[in-house]
């Protein structure tokens, strides 16, 4: 054998390596998570028990029904929309795995885009998953995901994709589950999860229906409220009571020509009072240093401090960061907010809960405090 | 969608196939190298790994 085959044998065993190495971790990422049914979860069920095409694909996510079998509204939370957003898949779980339901009930599907769950962003340099320590000593994992749809499971993506409403976007927002709304049941796969998700909200004929999201430290959407037109006097009452909490939000009308957004089409497209709640992730930023869990957990970033001061940021920016509690008790402070103010306004819809951290209670005790043990 | 799936495997596999032969064939052992950073991304690709 020649010298340059016997190299060629040697790099290609050396390639097998690599290869198994780094399909193992990719292979990794396609592992569900474990999120735990707490007290007033009765039942659970999946995305094609609505949308049966969606069976047996990986985006079939599961969703959890949180009732207290007394007459009353019924509220819709979707965490996981975008997938590298933790505090919205991690809102959702607190949800799940905490809240007793005493009136109406509580829907939460935490991994609406499931499939953007099972990998990362290229070039992000994205941590794969991210680690809390329960009351009880355990760990909790949770993965750090995609911002779209995996493209093993839809692709190749177009160069301009053409939305519902005819409206041009660039290609790889035909990945983005928040711009394929209403959905398509003969459309691409991500228009298919959204419209799996739009009849959720149909035939549970969801009152109030809110999509928890993060948005980047530059983005001047954020600590915000954006709420479809007919949800908005809603929206307004509980911006004031979380200002009376001292948390600051922006709050917006849902643009009538930004489609196949949560905000617009589950309003124009159901019965539902739609909201989309953003706070502010450095994670996801375009100005960011190091990007690592701990960026994820606690926001800190010179990069985004130094911003902050040169005036180009649309949220506060310190050597403090943004922990994932800020995050996750902004969501869930606005969220009963929100519910709160419904019961007033419709008495005979009133959805009822307790057991759910707010803001102060994860400040002071963390995340990983409201966890469920793994055991 | 399954047929465009399938003629894109099969066009890696092809080209897979190509560069190691090539490989093979080669005798500067830094183009050799180089075959092996295509190989790994095309094989992951024909698994539909990532
Ligand atoms: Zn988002």
């Amino acid at each position: 054998m020649k010298k340059n085959e016997k190299i060629a044998i040697f790099l290609l065993i050396f390639a097998a390596f690599v290869i198994v190495a780094a399909g193992l971790e990719f292979v990794d990422q396609w592992k569900p998570d474990l999120i735990i049914p707490g007290p007033s979860v009765t039942r659970t069920a999946r995305l094609s028990d609505y949308f049966p095409k969606l069976k047996g694909e990986y985006c079939d996510t599961t969703i959890y029904f949180l009732e207290s079998g007394e007459p009353g509204g019924t509220v819709m939370v979707l965490g996981g929309t975008h997938p590298n957003e933790p505090s919205s898949l991690l809102s959702a779980v607190l949800l799940i795995e905490n809240a007793v339901v005493t009136q109406g009930r509580i829907i939460v599907i935490p991994q609406a885009n499931l499939s953007g769950f099972s990998h990362n962003d290229p070039q992000e340099a994205s941590p794969r998953k991210i680690h809390f320590e329960t009351a009880g000593g355990g760990v909790r994992v949770f993965r750090y995901g995609s911002r779209a749809t995996n493209p093993i499971h839809q692709w190749p993506d177009p160069d301009i994709y053409i939305n519902q409403f005819g409206q041009s976007l660039s290609g790889s927002e035909t990945r983005n589950l928040n711009r394929g709304y209403p959905g398509d049941p003969e459309g691409n796969y991500t228009e298919q999860i959204c419209y799996g998700i739009m009849e959720v909200i149909r035939q549970e004929a969801s009152d109030l229906s809110i999509d928890l999201h993060e948005a980047s430290p530059e983005y001047p959407v954020i600590n915000a409220i954006v709420a479809h037109e007919r949800a908005i006097d809603l929206a307004s009452i509980a911006v004031l009571d979380l200002q009376m909490e001292d948390l600051d939000y922006s709050l917006e009308i849902s643009p009538p020509s930004f489609r196949g957004l949560t905000h617009r089409e589950w309003g124009d497209y159901s019965d539902t009072l739609a909201i989309l709640m953003e706070t502010a992730n450095a994670s996801q930023g375009r100005i960011r240093g190091k990007t690592d869990e701990a960026l994820v957990l606690t926001g800190k970033d010179k990069m985004y401090v130094k911003a902050a001061e040169l005036g180009r940021l649309y949220v506060p920016y310190d050597e403090n960061g943004h922990p994932i509690e800020e995050r996750v008790g902004r969501h869930l402070t606005a969220t009963k907010m929100l519910v709160e103010n419904m019961n007033m306004l419709w008495p005979e819809q009133a959805v009822v809960y307790h057991g759910v951290p707010d803001y102060y209670e994860l400040m002071e005790q963390g995340y990983g405090n409201y966890l469920l043990p793994s055991l | 969608m399954f047929i465009i799936t399938l003629t894109y495997r099969l066009i890696i596999l092809f080209f897979t196939t190509l560069v190691i032969l090539d490989m093979f064939k080669e005798e500067d052992i830094w183009n050799q190298l180089t075959s092996v950073f295509v190989i790994i991304p095309f094989v992951l690709r024909l698994f539909m790994i990532k």
